[in-house]
């Protein structure tokens, strides 16, 4: 099930992605950079198309518990390709650092489990895994591993762990969160939409028949959204009145306003794309780019490591060259329009290379993906007769 | 013959023709029919329905005859109504042609002095004036009976269907929507409804005859079974034990689905709450671990 809403909100993360990246890293930028938008919506969108992906196969009749395989198969290779990345761009110092893949890739092992919940459960997990990550963030001294406004990871069996539960870049608590949230709110656009026929004319408006009435299965999920944006409001205001750091906008640690707000906006954002994008998919609308987002969508994992290779490598060649150390111009390499301009040309240039890849079936990380974690359709169907007997 | 204007054509002079519906409210211009007694207490009235009303699928045409006593002219003018309670073969014939009969013709009644027959829609009372008012409010009970039981049976008919495809439900319930679990709802009170009615009904039908005998309890226990009633009694009894049976035991699965769901829905709270119990307490050992 592909759908254009994804796609183009995928799109924008990524988008978002490259330049803060650029930006960051080139030029030490974050005050005004958009750091705070691309993560959240991408950590939710993994939920959100995690939960398409497996009705589809659901409704292909594919087991249930083959769906789980595949997730968890999915897990453990996103976990092991974040730490190989990590090892590979950042440099074994920051083998430890919990970047986003090694949180997707466990995320995508618990949404395995998190399916076969009944919804209040999964609701409580998000729930609590937001509430609690101020708390444990406390606990964990979160600022003391923050002290130079980057993650210094730690070396002992215990801080590697405080790093991936806590304090890391995308720890699990509370990032986790979201894509619970994206998999229990994507539900509605699972469900088929019931006919909104008209009613015979004849019938009497008092009998009418359920059957006409238009069904509405994303209210629930649309004044949850903004119940939390008004949660994220009311805290951020009363986070004026009190000195706390718990009750202020911010992406490291996420606190509670930026996570509540953040998934607000993306439940508000994938539901106005879903009904101006996929809805009226009966007459395609004639939005350009929906091919280069359907193409950036799909070569997303791609797109992240590459964009990671094209700016980072030569940023520590450079760095070894000209001072003995690889990450002496980390940060302070380029001016900030220069590292806009750059982070531009990847992105211009990325389409044209993303659709020679796909011409040619080049394979992409995404093909590895797909060849290690889920079966051909013969082994699929064995699969399938295996867990029916 | 399919309608009371034609009858009129061939009514004879002696006779009556009524139109009469069994309900609790009045038909509009109807008037109380007296006699008819209601047997389950449940408001139910027979209404004479005025000759301009429309048809109604559910009234009943009552033909009232006074037997035609034969002068000297025309003693031995007809054999066949030779005797003076004698159903004129027209009317016997107008009576089982009814359409709800479907073609099983009319149930005949013969006693001392009055004769009955009756088919789904149509009956025809031949008596005397005076035994008449007698035999009329039996003939009112019985086919008021066998119009219900006529009821039952036709609402009981087309769901066969629906039982055959519900079995497995009797099995095995969680795969069911909520729209067939509602379905599901629906079709078992539908049967414990019409089982209801049912027992309700069965001890007018099998009520042992009464002594002494009277015309009156001597004309609804012939009609009864002529119409053979007890017997249809007995075959829907056991067609809504088969109904009730199935959609009892679907209803107990059921309830039991939705029990488990929400004790298993209880159960993934509490290991929810007690894994971030466990989480908080591993947070804070590994704090306390590190440097």
């Amino acid at each position: 099930m592909r759908l254009a809403s994804i796609d183009v909100l995928r799109t924008v993360a990524i988008v978002i992605m490259v330049v803060v990246h650029f930006l960051e890293n080139l030029s030490g930028v974050r005050d005004w950079s958009p750091d705070g938008f691309g993560a959240p919506l991408f950590a939710f969108l993994t939920g959100a198309s995690t939960r398409l992906w497996a009705t589809a196969r659901s409704q292909r009749g594919t087991p249930s518990q083959h769906i789980t395989l595949v997730l968890v198969r999915r897990g453990l290779f996103l976990f092991t390709l974040g730490l190989t990345f990590n090892l590979l761009i950042w440099l074994p110092d920051d083998l430890w650092t919990w970047d986003v893949l090694t949180f997707l890739g466990t995320a995508s092992l618990l949404l395995a489990a998190i399916r076969h919940m009944p919804t209040a459960a999964a609701i409580l997990c998000a729930a609590l895994a937001a509430l609690i990550s101020p708390a444990l963030q406390q606990i964990a001294w979160y600022h003391e591993w923050w002290a130079n406004g980057y993650y210094e990871p730690g070396e002992t069996l215990s801080e590697i762990c405080l790093g991936f539960l806590v304090v890391g870049y995308f720890p699990l608590f509370p990032w986790i969160a979201l894509p619970i949230t994206g998999y229990l709110a994507a539900a509605p656009l699972t469900s088929p939409a019931r006919p909104k026929s008209n009613p015979p004319p004849n019938a009497d408006p008092n009998l009418r028949s359920n059957k006409h009435r238009p069904t509405t299965p994303q209210r629930p999920v649309l004044l949850a959204a903004f119940g939390l944006i008004s949660v994220s409001i009311a805290l951020l205001l009363v986070g004026t009145q009190s000195p706390s750091a718990l009750l202020r906008w911010t992406m490291f640690p996420a606190s509670l306003p930026y996570l509540t707000g953040m998934t607000g906006i993306t439940i508000l954002l994938l539901f106005a794309c879903h009904h101006w994008l996929d809805q009226a998919s009966a007459k395609p609308l004639p939005i350009p780019g929906l091919r280069t987002a359907a193409l950036f969508s799909r070569y997303s994992l791609t797109l992240y490591l590459l964009h990671h290779a094209v700016h980072i490598w030569p940023l520590w060649l450079a760095g070894l060259w000209l001072n003995g150390e690889p990450t002496a111009l980390w940060a302070q390499a380029l001016n900030w329009k220069l590292s806009l301009a750059l982070a531009c040309v990847f992105l211009a240039v990325t389409p044209t290379l993303l659709a020679a890849f796909d011409r040619r079936r080049i394979p992409t990380i995404e093909t590895l993906m797909r060849w290690l974690c889920e079966d051909s359709p013969t082994a699929a169907q064995h699969r399938t007769r295996h867990f029916q007997e | 013959m399919q309608g009371p204007c034609n009858t009129l054509e061939f009514l004879p002079p002696n006779a009556t023709l009524l139109r009469i519906v069994f309900a609790a409210a009045p038909p509009h211009g109807s008037q109380s029919l007296p006699g008819f007694s209601d047997p389950l207490n449940a408001g139910i009235h027979a209404w004479k329905l005025p000759e301009s009303a429309p048809p109604l699928d559910s009234e009943l045409l009552c033909i009232q005859l006074t037997p035609h006593l034969p002068d000297q002219s025309d003693a031995h003018a007809d054999d066949s109504h030779s005797l003076p309670h004698n159903i004129p073969d027209s009317l016997l014939l107008w009576c089982a042609s009814a359409p709800a009969a479907r073609g099983r013709g009319a149930a005949f009644a013969a006693l001392h002095n009055a004769q009955l027959a009756w088919a789904p829609g149509r009956a025809v009372l031949c008596a005397e004036p005076d035994t008449l008012p007698l035999v009329t409010p039996a003939l009112l009970e019985f086919a008021w009976l066998a119009a219900e039981l006529e009821s039952i049976e036709s609402q009981l008919n087309p769901r066969w269907k629906e039982l055959h495809a519900d079995i497995p439900a009797a099995f095995h319930t969680p795969t069911l929507t909520p729209e067939q679990q509602s379905q599901l709802r629906e079709r078992f009170c539908h049967a414990v409804a019409a089982k209801a009615r049912l027992v309700q009904i069965a001890p007018l039908i099998e009520s042992p005859p009464v002594y002494p005998p009277t015309i009156a309890s001597q004309a609804g226990e012939r009609l009864r079974e002529k119409a053979r009633l007890p017997e249809r009694l007995e075959a829907l009894r056991e067609q809504l034990d088969t109904f009730t049976h199935v959609y009892e035991i679907a209803a107990q699965r059921l309830s039991e689905t939705t029990a488990s769901r929400s004790s298993l829905q209880l159960e993934w709270l509490i290991v929810v709450l007690l894994a971030f119990e466990v989480l908080l307490i591993l947070v804070e050992i590994l704090s306390r671990n590190s440097t």
